[in-house]
């Protein structure tokens, strides 16, 4: 109503820090950031800290996320990729707890902002393309250009290979976004109208509750495919298709 | 990665487990995530990965015209050519979504 529903994605500084000219400010992104950190490695650190034989709760939790990671790590990228489980872990919990973290009424989502998700996507895109060079050298570059495809269509066919390449860390990173961004503007938007309506505020009282369900879901969903795809680059880069 | 080391141990366990679930007519192994849930609203996603290629190839088209100074021409070519490359970015999205949803009904 007052509050308009894009409220929830301003960034205030909490701390103001500014070092030669530089907005360095501790802001409740950061401070969220922090959170999801702090809470995930609490979560590990405190829920394996029995290493029992029979989990109880927050092992089984610890050991669930961890086979839950690892099976896809093993599935996509296959024996190799074990080396970079930690990597795809971390960036798993990282987006996961963005997302549900997001979902505490007046908390805010770090995974809405674009420069998050797209710093992201482009550490993913850019280490697995240095992983790429450090396997195959310059027979990396092999990738842009497909097997048994005659050669005069190769001028066409290598530039869009190199896009669609360069194209990765956007496409990963406004998935991402859109999905948080979309789900907490309507979730924000039907809540509005409960009040408004008065008596027949049921009606979107009744939404919301069925949104947030779909919302956690989709928290759960997108930091799944965020992970896979980055599973999937690393796999493409060196297996080299 | 913790499914093909089991000791003797384990196997016992295994068993005990097999034979205990079979008694309470309980399904066998881990409940298989339905197809759709897999890679979440196919549609969305391969329309995220169109839209990514246009804005990307355009983006890339103009930071090049502005570097070299021929405006317009990149610009048109790359928001082309970036279309193209989101197609095939789509189509390969939706290939692998297919290929996985046939692997799982094999296996089922």
């Amino acid at each position: 109503m007052e509050h308009s529903p894009l409220e929830q994605f301003e960034i205030h500084p909490i701390l103001p820090i500014n070092i030669g000219g530089f907005d360095v400010s501790f802001t409740n992104s950061a401070l969220w950031m922090a959170i999801a950190v702090g809470l995930v490695y609490a979560l590990v650190m405190y829920g394996a800290r029995h290493r029992s034989m029979v989990p109880g709760r927050l092992q089984a939790l610890v050991e669930l996320s961890y086979e839950f990671v690892a099976d896809m790590v093993g599935s996509t990228v296959g024996k190799e990729g074990r080396k970079y489980f930690p990597f795809v872990f971390t960036l798993f919990m990282f987006v996961l707890f963005g997302n549900a973290l997001g979902l505490i009424p007046g908390s805010f989502t770090y995974t809405s902002h674009i420069v998050v998700t797209f710093s992201m996507a482009i550490f993913v895109v850019t280490s697995v393309t240095i992983i790429g060079f450090v396997r195959h050298g310059l027979h990396f570059f092999s990738f842009f250009a497909p097997a048994g495809c005659p050669i005069y269509v190769m001028p066409l066919l290598v530039p869009i290979e190199i896009l669609s390449y360069l194209i990765r860390p956007i496409s990963l990173s406004v998935r991402l976004f859109v999905n948080m961004m979309a789900g907490h503007i309507m979730l924000k938007t039907f809540a509005g109208f409960i009040v408004a309506l008065g008596i027949f505020g049921f009606a979107p009282l009744a939404l919301t509750v069925a949104l947030s369900g779909l919302e956690f879901a989709i928290a759960f969903l997108q930091a799944y495919v965020f992970a896979v795809l980055s599973c999937i680059y690393l796999q493409d880069a060196i297996h080299l298709h | 990665m913790t499914r093909g080391d089991r000791s003797s141990k384990f196997k016992d366990f295994d068993d005990r487990m097999r034979r205990l679930r079979t008694e309470a007519e309980l399904p066998r192994g881990e409940p298989e995530p339905p197809d759709r849930a897999r890679f979440g609203g196919t549609g969305v996603q391969v329309g995220v990965e169109l839209v990514a290629g246009v804005i990307g190839g355009a983006l890339i088209g103009y930071g090049l015209d502005r570097w070299l100074e021929t405006w317009p021409i990149l610009f048109v070519v790359f928001f082309f050519l970036g279309a193209a490359a989101g197609m095939l970015n789509a189509y390969r999205y939706i290939r692998r979504v297919t290929l996985e949803a046939e692997r799982d009904q094999h296996s089922r």
